[in-house]
């Protein structure tokens, strides 16, 4: 059985679903700092809940150097629907 | 102007995360480092985008720079949890000195802060810089040999130094003093306390002895008077004495420290005969110097505490039974950590400070002259090998380190099994 999300990380699951692909843009929106926010992100990458995918080069090339977005996977949708469950407050935030 | 220059990253930001980087496990810091760089950067062209001003957006990504500091401390721990193998853990040099000062620590836990060692230390007397102890040493390991009061008597007529003078002897707990002896040490004794201590003994029970009786003592207490000069009385100590019989006279407060001194020059007097024999480079010869320190004073201040315990030599009669032992268990303790010292850091790469792993059997037993038969070990972050020769001889080092090239270290770069 998977430990289960945190607040914090369910909260950063939430922004990505919404669409929020960036680590600076997921700062902004959940208004965590970017020291909780990177190290969230390698963690729900290692659990598989999200992917990462660097910029095209010739979008990185235009826009300097590459971007790294984030997008939810399949395990990442269940286990944000589980954390909604169990935290109220991240399904109002999703409403 | 180029976009480049247009959203540089901010010079603080840079130097952040520079700083972060180094804790990032060598393997990863390439990586991280840019990953790093190109958000800050990302970061920076979006706030300036979004129309902030540019000191602004210099201090808030300045801000978010920060977090490549906790960022990268994460990324150590995860990268220790996941990859540590505690062999090779078990050679780092900050290991080592973690676990001797977890032991020091322990060691000044289970003695309440080496709380008997302080006490001993502590001069606790009113005035005791002017308390001096007079006695007549026999010469023998500390012994001191009786006095009859007359003769402490005659001390004190020889010299113009004291005002008074008291005698005493203590054995068993038991002070019996002259009458004068609270007086001269102004101080009134509180019984049954440990902190109530003479000579580093506590003392349970005081004996008055009536004045003019012929009980003899083992020593006496003299105050210098208001006047004397203590730097010019400390240059004539050694012409004190009578009737041919020498008399030592000691500072109380300096003689209160004598196992402190002990302990303390032995200590060092090990320390120096092995910084002698560490020819090595200066991070070699520092964590040889802090290893050796923290094991000699966790030996000493351990000492320290038994011997205040069980006081050795001391005014009044000395244990011979208690007293050689005491003193052998403290050279043996501290001639014993020296030699682990001495034999953990010839096994330790004199580069990184790591002990040597991987030991492979060379040479040959038939060529004794040019290849001779030996262990040789591995610097596990490939700084060299170190040559451990079965057979010694008079012309040849048994340790003999061959410093490798800086090729050799690329091999070894994020090697977890070493």
């Amino acid at each position: 059985m998977k430990t289960p999300l945190s607040l914090t990380s369910a909260i950063i699951l939430l922004a990505i679903a919404n669409g929020r692909g960036y680590g600076f843009e997921i700062m902004d929106a959940t208004g965590l700092p970017s020291g909780t926010i990177y190290p969230a992100l390698r963690r729900l990458e290692k659990a598989r809940l999200i992917r990462s995918d660097w910029e095209s080069t010739a979008a990185a090339e235009s826009n300097g150097p590459p971007r790294k977005y984030f997008r939810v996977t399949g395990e990442g949708k269940s286990a944000l629907e589980a954390a909604e469950k169990r935290f109220p407050a991240v399904a109002q935030l999703k409403g | 102007m180029r976009q480049e220059d247009q959203f540089a990253i901010p010079a603080a930001s840079q130097c952040l995360i520079a700083a972060a980087s180094m804790v990032v496990p060598q393997a990863h810091r390439s990586a991280w480092r840019s990953e790093w760089l190109w958000e800050v950067w990302h970061a920076h062209a979006d706030l300036v985008r979004q129309g902030c001003p540019p000191a602004q957006a210099s201090r808030r990504v300045v801000r978010f720079a920060w977090g490549a500091l906790r960022d990268s401390i994460d990324l150590r721990v995860e990268h220790w949890k996941a990859g540590v193998n505690r062999r090779a853990l078990a050679r780092e040099p900050l290991v080592c000195l973690a676990a001797l000062l977890l032991v020091f620590l322990s060691l000044w836990a289970w003695t309440n802060g080496f709380h008997r060692s302080r006490v001993a230390a502590a001069a606790s007397y009113p005035d005791s810089q002017q308390l001096v102890l007079l006695s007549r040493p026999t010469g023998v390991l500390g012994l001191e040999s009786a006095a009859s009061m007359e003769q402490v008597w005659s001390w004190v007529e020889e010299s113009k130094w004291f005002g008074s003078v008291a005698g005493f002897w203590l054995h068993d707990g038991t002070l019996e003093v002259s009458p004068n002896f609270f007086a001269v040490l102004h101080t009134d004794p509180v019984l049954g306390s440990v902190r109530w201590r003479f000579l580093g003994r506590p003392v349970r029970t005081v004996k008055f002895l009536a004045p003019g009786s012929a009980e003899l003592f083992g020593g006496a207490i003299a105050r210098l008077k208001e006047r004397a000069n203590r730097s010019l009385f400390e240059t004539q100590l050694g012409k004190l004495g009578n009737d041919g019989n020498h008399i030592t006279a000691t500072f109380l407060e300096e003689r209160s420290r004598w196992p402190l001194y002990f302990a303390s020059v032995s200590a060092l007097v090990f320390l120096a005969m092995g910084v002698v024999r560490v020819r090595r480079t200066a991070l070699y010869t520092v964590f040889f110097l802090a290893k050796t320190a923290l094991l000699l004073g966790s030996v000493g201040l351990a000492w320290t505490e038994v011997a205040t315990a069980i006081p050795i030599p001391i005014t009044g009669g000395v244990d011979l039974g208690t007293a050689i032992p005491l003193v052998f268990l403290l050279l043996i303790g501290q001639a014993f950590v020296l030699r682990w010292s001495h034999q953990d850091q010839a096994g330790r790469c004199p580069v990184c400070c790591r002990q040597v792993a991987m030991p492979i059997t060379v040479g040959s037993r038939s060529s004794l002259i040019l290849d001779r038969p030996g262990v040789e070990f591995l610097c596990t972050r490939g700084h060299g090998t170190l040559r451990l020769s079965d057979l010694t001889a008079c012309t040849g080092e048994p340790y003999r380190w061959t410093p490798l090239d800086r090729s050799w270290q690329e091999i070894f770069v994020g090697e977890k099994t070493a």
